[in-house]
């Protein structure tokens, strides 16, 4: 099976003082090796996607498949553990523990796994060389700017080389210098790791990186485009359908503290 | 909408981060008052404790009070942390100093009121439920729940200043802020902190010197007071260096700290270690004066026994006192006041020492024996021997052995022969009772003594009387010229007051113990919203439920334990003092039995608090 993300028919309704309908049908998947971008309108359903596919939350109805396994029919424990050795997360506000130095984050997950010390070390070693963030290891998140807090949240999220990393606009916080070091990351990552990739961003040079994007409208699948050969094709392509979506697409790409 | 309003509408809908520190302030209020409730009970006001007793009350009502303070000004600050970004924005918004001045002022005074009205019913509620179960414990009549007008004027006196005052200290740490860092607020995180090795070393010195001169110093007030500060500044640095020296440590042995969850909570409570430094401080000596307190009150319970004279009152008068007749009729009127139908009788008497210790006894003839003691004419007395009543140990000492036959008698030649010994006849002296001719040849080398003993009913409601008549004839220390006793003091130094004892010792230490409890609760409880928004990302990235609950469970057993053990610890060489120096000979026993309850009650909180906080913490991870 080639496809490392399978979404069918995913249905997510909201119960609460009025039942909300966040998501219908959705449908799609994902190759191995695939970077994919998902973006819409504020309140389109990005992040509940995104929170089903990562086993946060449950669906209402449909499959989430990933490399063959169901992992919302795991039990508690067993589905910590598929977290931990199948998915990455990188997240908008990084999520590093302010307790920890950068490396210390980095070696979280594989400190959870039990893996021994010396292997850590190498591991860390090798993935922050790659992502040029060796130097600031010692530092705390405090000491280090937007840019590199993210690349060191992706190391986070791949040191264990997940089957599937996902990202929740990882560059919603930050500046355009540091938006494009975070995307070249990513796909540096993405070419040279073959890691399969899932984004959601309001970014349209962000998500110009992306192979394919798919948009979603009102909980709905609306339209997907391709990279072909060129990204400023691409980016071009992106703001087309962005315009078409309507509505709050021209305040997309400032949404920004 | 006006100003105060704001206010009001402002506290209204932040509730939640106003509510711990409602709560805590109240529960500092509720405390204080319970205490001062207690200091001021008429029960007490009235002769039931001397002076030296409520000197230490009216010091630990103030020790509570700067507790306090402390324990204000802790949730005032944690208070203050989750609201630094709204006070930003306010700033930005144009707000003016002097209107977030009137707008902070109004708040305190306001939470202060509110907390000080929950506080004294709580404190009225709780000091109603703990008279009755305490009374209940130390058998004894239950205090009467009274209209304490002072403890109020006294609570409310001190505590509305104190919000108006921490209000203006508020104020003071948001000026001296930049607005961005307001605006940042909490989410400013904190340096870690530097262990430093002089301060580490100097707090092993300051402890090691407290527990040694505990150990091995004469004490006095200096002394005392240096092992006091000593201790003190010790636990202090011990927590706040020391800590962090093993925490690094630990840090440093990379095959344990990057094992599991060891790297979450090390780095977490070297983290925190500045802001638990202080918590861990104050909860140690907090728990420490409450376990040596209750510890040593409780010994009294064990320390004396009640033997039964034959008389209410006993009245001796050596030839020398002048006033004796005074002083007899003096002990009438009292009589004759309360309307008391009593019987006198009156013996001539010698008062002598007997054995090596030259224990005092006072010897009868045989002819005034059988008048005290009717049953004696049974048993014949043999000529030149004679009957010893009284206890053969006294306080631990051997004051007679069990099968002593000759009784050695202070300045005299011969020794008596003792046909038996019997049980104390009289509480004021042991008894010697021998034969006329014997007494006859005493009487040759000894002054004559009156001995009065007075008969009556309803013993033990004459305490008042028995300590006029103690004041006049033995003053406030002694009278070298007589002798008096009275069942009705007796019966209350032996029985009420180690009574009374107790039970103040176990209110001192259960207040305290609640006190050091309530800021463990606290602590956690303001950090628990942070703590969830941590757990909830490291769910995301793979963490299990079963690592967050273990996780908890090791933060919160250090919190719950650590300052436990340094108490104990601390509370060992406090009572070794008082055993050797202090005259409580078994004191170490009541304190293991003490510290024994306490840890069970801590067990027992321990259990309590961790199941809701994990569970919320559950129901916020993982749902
Ligand atoms: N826990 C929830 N309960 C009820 N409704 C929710 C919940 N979470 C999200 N929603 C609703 O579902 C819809 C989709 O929300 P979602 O967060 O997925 O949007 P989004 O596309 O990520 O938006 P944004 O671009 O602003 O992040 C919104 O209308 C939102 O109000
Ligand atoms: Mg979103």
């Amino acid at each position: 099976m080639a496809d490392v993300l399978q979404v069918q028919d995913l249905n997510k309704i909201y119960d609460g003082k009025a039942t909300f309908q966040a998501l219908t049908n959705i449908t799609f998947n994902v190759e191995k090796g695939e970077f994919i971008g998902v973006m819409g309108p504020s309140g389109s359903g990005k992040t509940t996607l995104l929170n089903l596919i990562s086993t946060i939350d449950r669906p209402t109805s449909g499959q989430v498949i990933v490399n063959g396994e169901e992992p919302h029919k795991l039990k508690k424990g067993k589905l910590a553990e598929f977290r931990r050795k199948e998915l990455g997360f990188v997240f908008q506000d990084f999520n590093l523990l302010d307790t920890l130095t950068l490396e210390e984050n980095i070696m979280l997950p594989l400190t959870l796994e039990r893996v021994d010390s010396g292997g850590i070390d190498k591991k860390v070693q090798a993935i922050t060389q790659k992502l040029g963030i060796d130097s600031i290891l010692n530092k705390r998140t405090y000491e280090v700017s937007g840019g590199q807090k993210q690349r060191t949240a992706i190391a986070r999220a791949i040191i264990h080389q997940p089957s599937l990393l996902l990202a929740d606009e990882p560059t919603g916080n930050l500046d355009s210098k540091s938006s494009k070091d975070v995307m070249q990351t990513l796909q540096m990552i993405n070419e040279k790791d073959k890691t399969t990739m899932l984004m959601v961003t309001h970014d349209p040079s962000a998500a110009s990186y992306c192979d394919r994007v798919i948009f979603i409208k009102d909980g709905k699948l609306y339209n997907e485009v391709y990279k072909g050969m060129n990204q400023k094709v691409f980016f071009q392509q992106i703001l087309d359908v962005l315009s078409m979506l309507g509505g709050d697409s021209d305040d997309l790409s400032t949404v920004r503290l | 909408m006006t100003f105060p309003q704001f206010a009001y509408k402002n506290i209204t809908r932040n509730l939640r981060a106003y509510l711990a520190f409602y709560l805590s302030s109240s529960f500092a209020v509720m405390i204080f008052f319970m205490f001062a409730m207690f200091i001021f009970h008429p029960a007490l006001e009235t002769g039931y404790m001397n002076n030296i007793a409520k000197k230490g009350m009216v010091f630990a009502e103030w020790v509570i009070f700067v507790f306090s303070i402390l324990f204000v000004l802790y949730s005032v600050s944690a208070f203050l942390k989750t609201r630094k970004r709204e006070f930003g924005i306010l700033t930005i918004q144009g707000a003016s100093p002097k209107q977030l001045r009137l707008l902070i002022t109004l708040e305190n005074v306001f939470i202060g009121l509110a907390s000080i009205v929950t506080g004294i019913i709580g404190g009225t509620v709780l000091a109603k439920l703990f008279f009755t179960a305490g009374s209940y414990i130390v058998e004894m009549e239950p205090l009467e729940l009274y209209f304490p007008l002072k403890a109020l004027g006294i609570t409310i006196g001190v505590f509305l200043p104190l919000f108006v005052l921490i209000s203006q200290f508020t104020l003071f740490i948001i000026h001296s802020e930049e607005v961005v860092s307001l605006l940042k607020g909490s989410v400013k995180p904190k340096r870690e902190p530097k262990p430093s090795i002089p301060f580490s070393i100097l707090g092993m010195l300051f402890l090691g010197g407290g527990f040694g001169l505990a150990l091995f110093a004469g004490i006095d007030i200096g002394s005392a007071v240096i092992i006091t500060v000593c201790t003190v500044i010790g636990t202090y640095l011990f927590y706040s260096q020391l800590s962090v020296w093993v925490l690094k440590l630990l840090k440093r042995n990379k095959k344990f700290y990057r094992k599991g969850t060891n790297l979450l909570w090390i780095s977490d409570l070297m983290y925190r270690v500045k802001d638990n430094a202080r918590l861990f401080f104050i909860v140690s000596i907090v728990s420490a004066v409450a376990f040596t307190a209750t510890g040593t009150l409780a010994t009294y319970k064990s320390m004396f026994t009640t033997e039964d004279s034959l008389y209410e009152m006993e009245f001796l008068s050596y030839s020398s006192n002048k006033d004796e007749n005074e002083q007899l009729t003096y002990i009438q009127q009292q009589f004759e006041q309360k309307n008391i139908d009593y019987e006198q009788s009156k013996f001539k008497v010698i008062e002598t020492g007997q054995g090596s210790s030259n224990y005092p006894v006072l010897v009868l003839s045989y002819k005034d024996g059988i008048k005290i003691l009717p049953e004696l004419k049974t048993s014949k007395l043999e000529e030149g021997k004679g009957v010893y009543f009284g206890q053969t140990e006294r306080e631990g000492y051997t004051v007679l052995q069990d099968n002593t036959t000759d009784l050695q008698l202070n300045n005299q030649q011969m020794s008596i022969k003792l046909q038996s010994i019997e049980q104390p006849l009289l509480s004021l002296h042991d008894v010697l009772v021998v034969d006329e001719n014997t007494f006859n040849l005493l009487k040759q080398g000894n002054e004559l003594v009156t001995f009065y003993a007075f008969q009556f009913a309803n013993s033990k409601e004459n305490l008042d009387i028995s300590q006029t008549i103690h004041d006049h004839i033995v003053g406030e220390t002694y009278n070298p010229d007589a002798r008096y006793s009275s069942k009705a003091i007796e019966y209350y130094q032996t029985v009420q007051l180690p009574s009374l004892s107790l039970f103040i010792g176990l209110f001192i230490g259960i207040i305290f113990f609640l006190a050091a409890g309530s800021f463990l609760y606290f602590r956690l409880f303001t950090d628990l919203y942070e703590e969830r928004k941590k757990y909830k990302s490291l769910a995301k990235i793979g963490l299990s439920e079963k690592e967050m609950v273990k996780n908890a469970n090791i933060q919160m057993a250090i919190l719950f334990f650590l300052p436990f053990l340094l108490a104990i610890v601390e509370t060992g060489f406090a009572l070794q003092v008082l055993q050797r120096e202090g005259g409580f000979s078994n004191v170490f026993q009541s304190g293991v039995i003490t510290i024994l309850g306490f840890l069970g009650l801590q067990l027992l909180y321990f259990i309590v608090i961790r199941s809701s906080y994990i569970k919320n913490l559950k129901e916020y991870v993982y749902r």
